[in-house]
């Protein structure tokens, strides 16, 4: 760590290099598939001992979820939606940053993501995945969740199109599909690199068997190239409809503090705010327990907390307007909500929310703060934190709205709890098993974007490469 | 035919005609069967023989044929006179019931044969056609599981005949020993006329007690009129009331008939059209009632101020005797006194005066001269016998009636006491110790509905208990207060064996005849002759009412004599810092033996809005001083004794008073799946209040202490105080829900509940600025097409739907000002809907699942605020928020404009719950019927599906009524328009105020678009664009311009 420290800190005009260290193509094959080829160690196995622990709370949970009924929860009758939707709208926002990191920085050019799309994407599953669960175990009658799906039937009886949960249906579905084969296509060429360097029958078919014939001719790469850029294209649209379309859950309803147009904007950015904050949570830790510090680097570092700051002042903008509409707007039930939000039985979770988001942010602006890694660690702790809190103080504007006899509170109960607690070791587990048995970092295009993959590139001259 | 002569034929047979042939050629086309002639037993032919084996199965399947529980004396539906049972057509047969005294006609749903809703007889007098929650509840004590199944004998199991014989032996062991019998209030002849019987063949004692007594009262009238007198206010013609704690609107008296005939004067439109004047209601009194909440002034006044308060009006009135007494009123009061007393004398023969049962008898005897000297007499008041206590001796109250038969018991000189029902060993004033006295009679029989604390408390080896017979599996006769008699006529056979109280002393007494109908049937017939007896019986039966001419009692003309020697007794002002506690009939539990019914249990309770429970209710002055706040846990003593509870704020309450619930703190094992197990954290309801009672002062016990004990308890509140209040912004005036005006105000603005949207906290001034800021304010999906084309459904049964689509629309109003917040449309709702009891663990967690509640927000300051109460439900909107939602399309507009709600399609997103603005929707968190024993399916409506567990449902407007309507309609073409104009959804039926107006807004002439189109109409939360089908009718109040104010009235910033 130490070193890259210091590279970065000669503050040159140019900007750092992507790659640090002294790597050649070799090299960065070695580094990266060798965490996939070494054998299983210590601090592997206990990793994954400890999420599925929770991956399999969260089973025992959704298990007894089916069997007594949403009443283990601690829902009641003004809050219909809990800790399930909470968990839902965290981890769709979670899963922004993977789409964004890839797809928009490509389009973009911006080359710094190679070290970090890999990894974010994969995040980005795993993040639907988990949010996923939720709307399917959270209906009342969980064997006929599928009527929200638009099969053909003898009855002919449709969905409600007119219902946001249905649009939610197809938009977070499409937006895992396209995230899946975007991230899919992305891993083939280095699926490739692991079928010829597997040692054993079962790592050489698997891997041969996911790598689709790769054999890195010209024609493959172009069509890869390609295929890539249109799936880019694909899913960018897509990261800013799908918190859109989440967002309107609320904002198409009539409740105070739900109906509000502010919203869509508002949810995409905070689920890119969450989304860099989870990259960061994950990275620091990763880039240190698997070497991977010459490939994430603090440039990426610095760069993903830029977007944090910006996003967070965004979101914190968003708060300050929200309020701001409910006054002006001079409905009564909006200025109840609002105040009822900051100063009613709930001040605890507002409180949180903004410290953690507004706040604890606006510490990035110092560049001494935003590159120290510690700091960077703990605040984006903080964000996840503030952003699972926001879901929260948004749906439980449920607990008072229009008519005071029917106001109540919501108390989780163990169960909300161990979903929660559950969701995170089913993504834990499935992240773990991700940097086990796939590449972390996009083998190939941390090549693209070596010094030495420029035609140019005067090393060629000195024959200091390979 | 005839002309085609080219024959046809089968066989040579038929061809020739062969006498075989012809033989079996008639056979096979005969016209009817015939199995007498050629088919005897000896030679059964094919068809004969499949004929006898089937009569044979059917005759040996009838005798197992129990499913149909239809009594084997001969019973008369009210109105559909059918000679079988037709399947899923409900038959109504009239009949009555009585709990403490009252008496109400009923017509009793019954479907294939078993009871399932209770509704009101319109010709019976205590209650037109209304009920309250513990008459309509009643149903489900009949399905009660845990009612007593088989007589005990002297410790074993035995069946009716058993019990029959062993009463019939201890009765002839009887001749000269002590028999004591004990019964609650009885008004039935039958019980009357056994109870001479018992006096003169066994010479026992009768002791008559309830714990809800009305001694005072007795007490009042023997000393004003000589005898046991009861009054029946009339409220038709009064134009001034005052209740001196008088509850007539909840728990006293015949309060469905009460509320309903003081309904009639405050009918805004109605009265207004006659150019009468609308009512007006005083209430005086140190509890918050429901009367005080319907009241336009309400003087809060400690136990003690409310006599002085009757003594000075009295004084006032000129009453003879009224002058000092009781607590010293303050000057507000004092000056309220005067005013109350100008106003009715001004209303002269219009005004009448009430006392409450917990009130001295001083009071009650103020009241009756009172109204002597306002000319109520005979008019708005008449007195009839008291006719609930068999074999009354003057001056033998309840309270000296349990007394006495304790000092006999424990003297030892009861050879046998006979208890008629009751439970007296939990009911009875701590200092009777009945649980002791009970030890020492040497036998016992004890009649009762289930095993109990007094069942509990009775040695096995001398008591013979006996299952007692519900209202509706016996045989009786009831008189109601005036004197209305009416035959209480089985529904169903005994579910068990069980026995009603007469058929138990006519076993004792060694009759011939033990069985209730004979009993029951023979003493009318020989009381008015044999001739013409069968047509008149079948006419008794069929109406549930007798003529007035067999009336037991009419009006008494004993002339009023005055207040006597009776004194005050209710103390003077508590100088030590001590409290008055006062004891009060539950709404819900009443005296404790409804404690097994869920759906009174579960119903809040309307002013606390406490379910499951009681709780020690201070002022909110009186919890700061003591330093005691909502759920904390108290002890309350007084008499010497203490009880723990839990205390509850109660704004408007009198300072220094606490007041205690009765009926509650009764072990309570419940059957539903869902209150045992890990959700149910007690098997008690409540809080046993009965230790710190005595019987010299059943409902008054001064110098009460109470004090925090540490710890708090989860009171399951449907509706907390705290939340209208205190917290910040709140601001209930700009939410308008409840509109209300002074008859002064709505006389000026006769169109003040109509302001329309709701801009920057103010109402805005008329609908059509309302117009000009929402030009558009429409739903974005369009409006619902009410005309559905063939284009919309290819099926055809849908465009018969599309026809009808125009036929009718559905709409409902509220009206506010009649409304009393009693609670009834609750109970009739579950009980036409099915609707699952969730128990008080699933409340506590806000899961109550009534479709139509009863909302309850204070208005002004917090020592003597006002109460409103206002019943929601689905309010059918028309741009319905739930209804666009729904993922899969499973709550949708009907052609006729409801929200239909469709269980099987139901996913249970609770989407729909959370976008309705209402909150009106309920969700099955769990599956709430799961383990119900068969026994309580019975009551359930087969109209109505049970829900399933990840369902949400809510108010339909009773569609299965609706839906029967229109079949009924469709066969009965003539009086089609008449039909549809009855249906009415359990809600509105259940009314006694009749508050609640259904009907077809596509007919002009219809009750509710003429309310509809009055000024005091309005819809919830217009400014959402909800359109709501349903519409409330402002409240009007009638406050008299020289009252003093309230003294926080002005200058209260909160409100709600």
């Amino acid at each position: 760590m130490s070193d890259t420290n210091d590279i970065y800190q000669k503050d040159s005009i140019f900007p750092p290099p992507l790659v640090s260290g002294k790597h050649d193509f070799h090299s960065i094959t070695e580094t990266i598939c060798g965490v996939v080829e070494k054998p299983f160690n210590i601090n592997w196995l206990l990793a994954i001992g400890f999420s599925s622990t929770f991956l399999l709370m969260l089973g025992a949970s959704i298990g007894y979820l089916f069997w007594e009924g949403t009443g283990i929860w601690g829902l009641n009758n003004p809050v219909g939606w809990g800790w399930a939707i909470v968990n839902f709208v965290f981890w769709v926002g979670i899963g922004h940053a993977g789409t964004l990191i890839s797809a928009v920085l490509f389009l973009f050019r911006q080359k710094w993501r190679t070290a970090i799309n890999r990894f974010a994407e994969a995040m980005t599953i795993f993040a639907v995945i988990c949010a996923l669960v939720f709307p399917g175990i959270h209906v009342g009658r969980v064997w006929a969740a599928y009527w929200m799906l638009p099969i053909p039937n003898q009855m002919a009886m449709w969905p409600n199109f007119r219902s946001p949960l249905l649009w939610d249906v197809f938009a977070v579905s499409t937006y895992f599909t396209v995230s899946l084969l975007f991230w899919y296509v992305g891993l083939v060429p280095d699926l490739a690199t692991l079928r010829d360097r597997a040692k054993n029958k079962i790592a050489f078919w698997a891997y041969g068997i996911l790598s689709l014939g790769w054999r890195g001719a010209n024609r493959h790469w172009q069509n890869y190239e390609r295929a890539y850029m249109l799936l880019a294209g694909l899913a960018t649209p897509l990261v800013l409809s799908v918190h859109t379309i989440v967002s309107f859950d609320f904002a198409v309803s009539v409740i105070p503090g739900w109906h509000t147009t502010i919203f869509p904007p508002y949810f995409v950015a905070g689920a890119i705010f969450s989304g860099f904050a989870m990259v960061l949570t994950l990275a620091i830790p990763c880039r240190k327990l698997f070497g991977l510090e010459d490939f994430i680097t603090l440039r990426h570092i610095e760069n993903m907390n830029k977007v944090i700051l910006v996003t967070g002042t965004l979101v914190g903008y968003a708060y300050a307007m929200e309020f701001f509409i409910a006054w002006y707007s001079g409905a009564p039930y909006e200025g109840f909500a609002f105040i009822n939000r900051a100063f009613g039985p709930y001040w605890w979770a507002y409180l949180t929310m903004v410290s953690c988001n507004v706040i604890s942010p606006q510490f990035f602006w110092s560049k001494r703060l935003r590159t120290n890694l510690t700091v960077t660690f703990i605040l984006s702790i903080f964000v996840n934190i503030g952003m699972w809190f926001e879901r929260f103080v948004i749906t439980m504007s449920l607990h008072r709205d229009f008519l005071p006899s029917s106001w109540d509170y919501y108390t989780p109960t163990i169960f909300d709890v161990s979903l929660l607690l559950g969701s995170f070791g089913l993504f834990f587990t499935l992240f773990i098993l991700f940097l086990k048995f796939l590449p972390a970092v996009a083998i190939s295009e941390v090549k693209g974007v070596m010094p030495q993959a420029d035609p140019h590139w005067e090393g060629y001259a000195q024959k200091e490469a390979h | 035919m005839n002309n085609n002569t080219r024959k046809y034929w089968r066989s040579r047979d038929e061809l020739q005609q062969s006498p075989v042939y012809v033989a079996e050629a008639a056979k096979e086309f005969q016209d009817e069967l015939d199995v007498s002639a050629e088919e005897s037993t000896n030679d059964p032919s094919r068809r004969g023989f499949m004929g006898w084996v089937s009569a044979g199965l059917a005759a040996s399947g009838l005798t197992g044929c129990e499913i149909i529980r239809r009594p084997e004396e001969k019973i008369l539906p009210y109105s559909v006179a059918s000679e079988e049972i037709l399947p899923s057509i409900p038959q109504y047969y009239a009949t009555t019931t009585q709990a403490g005294g009252e008496v109400v006609g009923l017509l009793v749903e019954s479907h294939e044969g078993r009871p399932t809703k209770v509704e009101g007889n319109p010709q019976h007098r205590s209650n037109y056609g209304a009920l309250n929650n513990f008459q309509q509840s009643t149903i489900i004590d009949l399905y009660d599981p845990q009612r007593l199944k088989a007589p005990k004998l002297m410790g074993k199991a035995g069946n009716r005949a058993g019990a029959e014989s062993a009463l019939k032996t201890l009765g002839a062991s009887l001749g000269g020993k002590k028999v004591a019998v004990l019964s609650g209030y009885s008004p039935s002849i039958q019980l009357h006329t056994i109870a001479q019987r018992m006096s003169t063949k066994l010479g026992a004692s009768w002791y008559t007690y309830e714990s809800v007594s009305d001694d005072h009262q007795m007490a009042a009238m023997e000393t004003v009129f000589g005898e046991a007198l009861r009054p029946r206010y009339s409220f038709k013609e009064a134009h001034a009331v005052l209740s001196l704690d008088n509850d007539f609107l909840g728990t006293e008296g015949p309060s469905v008939a009460y509320a309903s005939e003081w309904a009639e004067n405050r009918r805004v439109d109605k009265v207004t059209a006659k150019d009468a004047k609308l009512s007006r209601l005083y209430a005086v009194e140190a509890r918050y009632s429901l009367t005080g909440s319907n009241a336009d002034h309400r003087v809060r006044a400690s136990h003690g101020q409310i006599e002085a308060f009757a003594h000075a009006v009295a004084a006032e009135l000129g009453v003879a005797g009224a002058s000092q007494g009781g607590v010293a009123l303050s000057a507000r009061q004092a000056k309220a006194a005067k005013v109350v007393a100008a106003d009715l004398k001004a209303n002269q023969g219009k005004a009448l005066v009430l006392a409450g049962r917990s009130q001295p008898a001083v009071v009650h005897a103020l009241a009756a001269m009172m109204n002597e000297s306002l000319g109520a007499r005979g008019q708005l008041v008449n007195y009839y016998t008291d006719y609930r206590r068999p074999m009354h001796k003057a001056g033998m109250g309840d309270m000296k009636s349990i007394q006495e038969l304790g000092k006999a018991l424990n003297s030892g000189s009861v050879d046998a006491l006979i208890i008629l029902g009751g439970n007296p060993v939990y009911s009875a004033p701590a200092d009777i110790n009945f649980a002791a006295a009970l030890k020492k009679a040497k036998q016992v029989v004890y009649v009762a509905d289930q095993a109990n604390e007094t069942s509990a408390a009775l040695d096995d080896k001398t008591a013979i208990i006996i299952p007692q017979s519900h209202s509706f599996e016996a045989w009786g006769d009831l008189v109601g207060i005036d004197g209305q008699v009416s035959i209480q006529q089985p529904l169903i056979a005994p579910l068990f064996d069980s026995m009603s109280e007469v058929e138990v002393l006519a076993s004792l007494l060694g009759d011939s005849e033990t069985n209730g109908y004979k009993i029951v049937r023979n003493a009318w017939k020989s009381a008015i002759g044999a001739v013409g007896f069968h047509k008149q019986w079948r006419r008794w039966l069929h109406a549930g009412v007798l003529a007035d001419a067999n009336a037991p009692f009419i009006a008494s003309s004993a002339p009023a004599q005055g207040l006597g020697s009776l004194k005050s007794n209710a103390g003077k002002t508590p100088t030590d810092g001590s409290l008055d506690v006062i004891f009060v009939a539950g709404h819900n539990s009443y005296d404790g033996r409804f404690a097994n019914n869920a759906w009174l249990q579960e119903l809040p309770d309307p002013m606390t809005k406490i379910t499951w429970d009681n709780a020690a209710l201070l002022s909110p002055a009186t919890a700061t001083k003591l330093g005691v706040a909502d759920e904390d846990m108290v002890k309350v003593s007084a008499n010497g004794q203490e009880i723990s509870s839990v205390a509850w704020v109660m704004p408007g309450q009198a300072d220094d008073t606490v007041v205690l619930t009765l009926g509650y703190g009764r072990k309570f094992s419940n059957y539903l799946e869902y209150h045992q197990g890990s959700y149910h954290d007690s098997d008690v309801t409540g809080f046993d209040v009965t230790p710190v009672r005595s019987s010299t002062n059943a409902f008054f016990a001064a110098g009460g202490k109470v004090s925090k004990s540490g710890g708090t308890y989860d009171v399951a509140a449907v509706q907390r105080y705290a939340n209208s209040h205190q917290e910040p912004g709140f601001g209930f005036e700009a939410r308008a829900l409840v509109r209300e005006a002074s008859v002064e105000e709505y006389k000026e603005n006769p169109g003040f509940a109509t302001p329309g949207i709701i801009h920057h906290g103010q109402p805005m001034p008329d609908q059509s600025k309302h117009a000009l800021l929402h030009p558009e304010e429409r739903s974005i999906f369009g409006d619902f097409d009410y005309t559905l084309t063939k284009d919309d459904n290819r099926n055809p049964l849908m465009e018969n739907q599309a026809l009808l689509a125009a036929k009718h629309q559905w709409g409902m109003v509220i009206d506010l000002n009649t409304c009393t917040g009693c609670n009834a449309c609750m109970v009739a709702c579950v009980s036409e809907n099915n609707i699952s009891m969730v128990g008080k663990d699933q409340v506590r967690r806000g899961r109550e699942m009534h479709w139509i509640r009863m909302d309850r927000y204070f208005v002004g300051g917090d020592a003597e605020p006002e109460i409103v109460h206002q019943p929601i439900a689905c309010q059918q909107c028309e741009t319905a928020p739930c209804e666009n939602v729904c993922p899969v399309a499973a709550t949708v507009h009907s052609p006729e404009g409801l929200n239909d709600m469709v269980y099987n399609r139901c996913i249970g997103t609770r989407y729909c719950a959370n976008n309705c603005p209402l909150k009106v929707r309920r969700f099955n968190f769990y599956n709430y019927a799961k383990g119900q024993p068969e026994l309580v399916h019975m009551q359930r409506n087969p109209n109505v599906t049970v829900r399933f567990r990840g369902v949400m449902e809510k108010c339909t407007y009773c569609v299965q009524r609706i839906n029967k309507g229109k079949r009924r309609a469709a066969l009965n073409a003539g009086v089609a328009e008449q039909i549809i104009d009855r249906i009415t959804p359990a809600c509105a039926q259940g009314c006694p105020t009749q508050a609640i107006t259904f009907g077809d807004l596509k007919n002009e002439k219809s009750e509710v678009v003429r309310l509809k189109k009055t000024a005091r109409d309005y819809t919830l939360l217009s400014e959402l664009n909800l359109q709501s089908r349903t519409s409330f009718l402002a409240k009007i109040r009638n406050p008299n311009p020289d009252f003093p104010q309230a003294a926080d009235a002005e200058g209260s910033t909160q409100a709600g």
